[in-house]
């Protein structure tokens, strides 16, 4: 069976006690869960906001607490678009627990600022589905892409060291001295263009990276020119 | 989420039927369904309900005796949980 690979933001779920530390104040809690990637890796869903809403219910019955924990879910929780979605109005609520990544999260707090948002899940990293139930990095969103020569395996997601000229000594038979659960991805890199006839480009000298693009000038923003000047207008 | 619900509602205990793996009428639904059994175990786990309270039987398919035998061992579980 070939598996259906996906790419997405990749969270998971914080630890349930830090959760209910995080909503010990309030008594009317809404799990709010995300239709985008947390759906796809299984974290942040309708589904599992469900399944924690009907978890905190029973710790807080348990416990002897009076709080309500309702549900709901939006398509995405990173764009204004979706936010007809809502079916509940927040300001039903004392807080809401955004089973979004960190820019959906905050992205509703901007939008509702009056509203206390806490992250259910922490917010991992960028990579896909290599098999089921497994995810793994593949992608740091550095900014400066080196995908094309380096076979489409990238050496600062996938490299314990962020190599630009790996190996390093620390190559293990294909495997990262860091664990021998981890490939080496400089041995993939070699072997995948050794495959393809390409080893010349490791042997290219390349201008130094600019880790600038890579968080080095702060936050980083994407315009795109005319849609800003379309804004403008409208 | 439908197990989590019945004992958010009251259950004492909830038995979770299946058949023998590599017997189930749609290959690999008895290991799923073994797994999912697990993934709730966790999480009842997490809010301080014992775990032993959600029992797995696997002898759907193996006649009447030995399905009424897996019954009774479960709720014993249960009761005893």
């Amino acid at each position: 069976l070939m598996w259906e690979w996906a790419s997405m933001i990749v969270g998971e779920r914080k630890p349930f006690d830090e959760i209910m530390e995080m909503i010990a104040s309030f008594e009317r809690v809404l799990v709010l869960g995300c239709g985008g990637c947390v759906t796809v890796c299984l974290t942040g869903g309708e589904k599992l906001a469900d399944l924690l809403a009907s978890q905190l219910r029973m710790a807080t019955k348990a416990k002897g607490l009076e709080r309500t924990v309702d549900v709901d879910c939006m398509t995405r929780q990173c764009d204004r678009e979706f936010i007809s979605n809502l079916k509940v109005d927040l300001k039903q609520y004392d807080a809401v627990l955004s089973m979004a990544c960190g820019a959906g999260v905050q992205f509703m707090s901007d939008l509702f600022p009056e509203v206390i948002w806490l992250p259910g899940l922490n917010t991992t990293f960028l990579g896909y589905n290599r098999s089921p139930g497994v995810w793994e990095e593949n992608c740091r969103g550095c900014g400066d892409c080196v995908l094309a020569w380096t076979g489409g395996l990238c050496p600062i997601a996938r490299c314990s060291k962020s190599l630009i000229n790996g190996t390093c000594g620390g190559t293990n038979k294909g495997k990262c001295e860091g664990s021998n659960d981890m490939d080496c991805v400089w041995y993939l890199i070699y072997e995948r263009l050794k495959t393809r006839g390409k080893l010349n480009e490791l042997r290219k000298m390349r201008a130094p990276r600019d880790w600038r693009k890579d968080r080095g000038a702060g936050v980083r923003r994407l315009t795109h020119q005319e849609m800003v000047e379309q804004e403008g207008k409208a | 989420m439908e197990l989590l619900s019945a004992f958010e509602h009251g259950a004492d205990g909830v038995i979770v039927v299946a058949g023998h793996a590599g017997g189930d009428r749609y290959p690999g639904a008895t290991e799923r369904v073994r797994r999912r059994v697990e993934q709730v175990r966790a999480m009842l786990k997490e809010v301080g309900v014992n775990p032993e309270r959600l029992q797995y039987v696997e002898a759907a398919d193996q006649g009447r005796a030995a399905m009424r035998a897996a019954m009774v061992d479960a709720v014993s579980r249960i009761a005893s949980a």
